[in-house]
């Protein structure tokens, strides 16, 4: 393995290695073949798919509510139904959506940024892919069923258990949380090992793009949070289905139990969800600036930091069920200094674009909306952030307009930037910028006129979850504006559909590097090879393709007639070893229905937990079947 | 190896020394009521304090070290090591103020309110 040999260019010799390459990488063809797909790209774009399909179930749920909330004394929806669907909202938008979207983006963007080939788990990540699938039809089937789940997306007991709630509707959403929950920690497992381990040679950890390291503090968090939130609904789900104690007072459990599980999840889940939002923000400004980030160490060392107090904010989600003060009140400085840490990336964005070449892309203006919405949206969180305020407000559509001002300001338009970003990477052609422009301003207009007003309407005291409300509480105003909003965002989402179809099949042809960004995925051809690289790269510098072409380096020695890939150290990134990964296999699919046979049975009869362990068992005996690691024919 | 994991310690040991002390203190709140003496908490915050001190003097130090020394080869660790010492010298101030921040509460009010 030599490192800085400089590219072969005996043609024959490189055209060979093509063919080795593209055979081993290759995915067979067929419906066997896709169901056993492992290349990161694949399954990256399965899951931003999946997941964009459930933006806008979640979207059109969301009409729906505008819909009913319109007029006072409405009556498109009933009290019953109207519970459903924004509970189903909630669920789908955080678990559906939000989640395995950025988890999507990671599997596709990260092995391509580090400069190496696929995952460090394909089958793994194949897997994850699977369960996702698989919790999230589970839940639709609810919807479609009267079965939908009503107690809103955190599912309070008492409410949630089996006295208030008898039926499936809660079972079906505790269940589904398993699901997303394995997914989760499936990618994040994964993205972890590879972001350690497989990076460019050369690429210390002062070099790692700022994405990457979102995306790093992200898995850690979801490997911290994740199983909290499964063994909250793990709690509720025995105490419905067979009769446990833990969070039914019924029984002598304990709800306020199930808040503190919870909340030790949901409080990280909104950083899950927005710190690799920061980092597409980073990407973004940095190749449209044209210039270094400004403060890197401090941007990396604020990711982390975020991730680490994130752990500490959970009660400011309880202040209301009357804790000890001296206990709520750590809270309320914690909640504080996480502003600290976002307001060091703030500036640090903003002194890069200042003292930067600007170039007014489409992506360039959603990262414009998420500054200025994400600092409206950060302020009225350090309102809430305090006791008393919050107590006040808790529960109205205050705290509505205060977290879609975080979760849309804050991952939706930053996602939405990432779309115009690498969209060409991914299709090989551009977006049409002219329309996206106009994309982001309907959106960004929709958006303040949607939320903006039920600031004002949670002042005046309309509180959250209600179905109707009578024409004498003066909230007409607020709630026709927000509903116009709201069709507003959907005309927007109209015109990203429309660009991106359009785009598609007739946009400009890209190449490989649009931007003229810094980071290794330019590298690679648009859309990428199964392989990615012919050559793995080397990072001479933390911004390896603003180098001179002449000082670039690549590696050189791996064996193209099987998938391999270079293993490097976790601190400098030296060469260590070669790693030969898996091929396509049916395996994580098998091992999935496996999985999910136990997962769905348990809802109805508690033996399935048995059967679906042995089926599991068996399907991981098939999984881990020893192997000849040289596999020279596909 | 040795001065890798110091400095991991510089980089690391602020967050987990707060995030510790933070739970305790969680913890033993409701308990400062029912001994009504919040000494407990106190004597946390300080430990917590002293030690968050020490990671980010570790760090310095390391930082100081760092900067005498010169490259022995292209692409060598230089430039990382001294940039997670400036890291852990960062990280072990910001999770100082923050231990500090959580130790105002049980100072200004009282036990059981
Ligand atoms: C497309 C524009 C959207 C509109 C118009 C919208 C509207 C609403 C409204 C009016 C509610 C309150 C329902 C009520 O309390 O009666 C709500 C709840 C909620 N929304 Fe959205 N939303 C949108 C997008 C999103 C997104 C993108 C996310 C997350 C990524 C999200 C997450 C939530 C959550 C978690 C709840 C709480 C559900 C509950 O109370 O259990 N929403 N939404
Ligand atoms: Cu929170």
């Amino acid at each position: 393995m030599n490192q800085t040999e400089p590219i072969p260019n005996s043609s024959e010799r490189e055209a060979q290695a093509l063919r080795d390459l593209e055979n081993s990488w290759q995915t067979p063809r067929g419906m066997i073949g896709w169901l056993s797909c492992t290349t990161h790209q694949a399954i990256g774009m399965r899951y931003i798919v999946t997941a964009f399909i459930f933006l806008l179930a979640g979207g059109i749920e969301a009409l729906l509510i505008r819909l009913q909330l319109a007029l006072p004394n409405n009556t498109l929806l009933g009290p019953d139904r109207y519970n459903e669907i924004f509970t189903t909202h909630g669920t789908t938008m955080m678990f559906l959506f939000a989640v395995p979207m950025m988890e999507g983006m990671a599997v596709y963007l990260v092995p391509l940024m580090l400069g190496t080939r696929n995952v460090a788990f394909p089958r793994l990540n194949a897997f994850g892919y699977w369960i996702y699938l698989a919790g999230a039809i589970f839940l639709y089937w609810g919807v479609f069923t009267n079965t939908a789940p009503d107690a809103g997306w955190f599912s309070y007991p008492p409410l949630s258990g089996p006295a208030y709630s008898p039926g499936k509707r809660v079972d079906f959403w505790a269940q589904m949380i398993t699901f997303t929950e394995v997914s989760a920690m499936c990618v994040a497992s994964e993205l972890i090992a590879t972001i350690f381990k497989m990076r460019a040679p050369g690429m210390s950890l002062n070099r790692i793009p700022l994405y990457c390291w979102s995306m790093l503090v992200q898995s850690f968090m979801v490997i911290f949070a994740m199983p909290a939130v499964m063994i909250a609904s793990s709690y509720l789900l025995s105490d419905r289905t067979v009769g446990t104690h833990f969070v039914n007072p019924a029984e002598g459990g304990d709800p306020l139990l199930y808040q503190h599980v919870f909340w030790l999840f949901g409080h990280p889940e909104v950083y899950i969800i927005f710190i690799p939002a920061l980092g597409f923000v980073s990407s973004i400004v940095t190749a449209n600036s044209r210039r270094e980030i400004f403060g890197y160490p401090g941007m990396v060392l604020s990711i982390v930091a975020t991730g680490f107090i994130a752990f500490g904010l959970w009660v400011h989600h309880m202040f209301a069920t009357g804790l000890p003060q001296i206990g709520e009140a750590y809270f309320t400085a914690a909640s504080m200094m996480i502003a600290v840490t976002s307001g060091v990336q703030i500036f640090c964005w903003i002194a890069t674009l200042w003292t930067g070449r600007l170039r007014m892309t489409a992506a360039l203006h959603f990262v414009f909306g998420f500054i200025a919405i994400f600092v409206l949206g950060g302020l009225t969180g350090v309102i809430l952030a305090s006791v008393s305020l919050d107590v006040q407000v808790h529960d109205t559509f205050f705290v509505v307009a205060h977290f879609h001002y975080v979760l849309i300001g804050g991952a939706l338009f930053p996602l939405f930037g990432a779309f115009y970003h690498w969209f060409p990477k991914i299709t090989g052609r551009l977006m049409n910028e002219a329309v996206g422009k106009l994309n982001f301003w309907i959106l960004f207009i929709g958006f303040n006129l949607t939320f903006f007003p039920m600031h004002i309407l949670g002042l005046k005291g309309m509180t959250r979850r209600i179905y109707t409300y009578g024409s004498e509480m003066g909230w007409e105003l607020g709630n026709i504006l927000a509903t116009i909003g709201a069709f507003i965002i959907a005309a927007g989402g109209v015109v990203f559909l429309i660009n991106i179809f359009l785009s598609r099949n007739r946009g400009e042809i890209a190449g490989d590097n649009p931007w003229d960004a810094d980071s290794f995925e330019w590298a690679a051809a648009s859309p990428p090879k199964s392989y990615n690289f012919e050559y793995l790269p080397v990072a001479t510098s933390r911004y390896p393709l603003w180098v001179a072409a002449s000082e670039r380096t690549f590696v050189t020695g791996l064996r193209n007639d099987r998938r391999e890939v270079l293993v490097t150290t976790l601190m400098d990134a030296e060469p260590h070893h070669r790693l030969v990964l898996p091929r396509s296999s049916l395996w994580p699919l098998l091992t999935a229905l496996a999985v999910t046979i136990g997962f769905i049975g348990s809802v109805f009869n508690a033996w399935y937990i048995t059967y679906g362990s042995i089926l599991t068992g068996l399907a991981f005996v098939g999984w881990f079947w020893p192997r000849l690691p040289v596999e020279t024919k596909p | 190896m040795k001065r890798d994991f110091i400095l991991w310690i510089a980089l690391l040991g602020g967050p987990i020394v707060w995030l510790i002390s933070f739970e305790t203190n969680f913890a033993l709140a409701p308990w400062a009521c029912i001994f009504q003496t919040k000494l407990a908490l106190h004597v946390i915050s300080i430990v917590a304090l002293v030690l968050a001190a020490v990671s980010g003097l570790l760090a310095w130090q390391e930082w100081k070290g760092l900067s005498g020394e010169k490259e022995d080869r292209p692409g060598g660790s230089l430039p990382r090591s001294r940039s997670m010492a400036l890291g852990g010298v960062l990280m072990s101030a910001m999770f100082f103020l923050v231990i500090l921040a959580q130790s105002i509460p049980a100072i200004v009010l009282s036990a059981c309110e």
